[in-house]
């Protein structure tokens, strides 16, 4: 267990499945579940038309979607923001990411990660915000499109941030 | 940093611009200006190779110490 947030999680699935018998009468558990099951599929639904949208990532990455893992990382770099941009798209490219998708006036690159067998696939935002001191900071958000997580979507966006770093070994 | 990059200096002597030095050595655009700069972190043995063998210069001519100046 990562964070509070996955142990609270945990223990209120285990909570409520226990005491659900005598919470409702046993000709409502069916319904609940229907209920569970159809906004699943709403969620995934939406998820299937929107995540190739950047407009979309405010709805993603909101703390109070709480369908969807997230994991924000932050690192300064003694850079422009253009040449940072061009930088984060380069690296990107490099480990194989390849469906980018670029809003170069928003400095924002979506990266969208298909689903296979083994996840429903994750959506990974890179922004570069300028500061005043001419300098940038990269954030790195992921957005997991389930409810938990086992850590591989936190060990992607370190290996990126690292990857980053060592790109400037030229 | 003790260490500067001539790269421009050495790109203007052969009257040669970025685009064509990336286009010569397979470095993109990119590295070739954060080398210029002198933002890199470190520089290749293979990256100063293409870059001599393009501009037709020793690495001396694109790394200078400036250190006691």
């Amino acid at each position: 267990m990562r964070n509070l947030k996955d142990v609270l999680a945990v223990v209120a699935i285990i909570v409520f499945t226990a005491l659900m018998p005598r919470l409702f009468p046993a000709d409502m558990h069916n319904v609940i579940f229907a209920v569970f099951i159809v906004l699943v599929v709403i969620f995934q639904m939406c998820s299937f038309s929107g995540r190739s949208k950047l407009s979309w990532k405010r709805f993603y990455t909101s703390s109070f979607n709480i369908l969807t893992t997230k994991n924000t990382l932050k690192l300064d770099f003694e850079f422009d923001q253009k040449t940072l941009f061009e930088k984060a798209k380069e690296v990107l490219i490099t480990n194989g990411y390849k469906n980018l998708i670029i809003d170069e006036s928003r400095k924002l690159i979506l990266v969208k990660e298909r689903i296979s067998f083994k996840s429903w696939g994750e959506n990974i935002y890179v922004t570069i915000l300028g500061k005043d001191n001419g300098n940038s900071e990269l954030v790195y958000e992921s957005v997991a499109f389930q409810i938990y997580t086992w850590g591989k979507n936190e060990d992607n966006g370190t290996k990126f941030l690292a990857n980053m770093e060592e790109s400037f070994i030229i | 940093m003790a260490i500067k990059v001539n790269v421009d200096v050495m790109l203007a002597k052969r009257k040669m611009q970025l685009k064509e030095l990336s286009a010569l050595t397979g470095i993109s655009n990119v590295n070739l200006s954060i080398l210029k700069q002198g933002k890199g972190k470190a520089i290749r043995f293979t990256t100063l190779e293409a870059i001599c063998k393009a501009l037709d210069c020793q690495p001396g001519d694109i790394l200078e110490w400036e250190g006691l100046s």
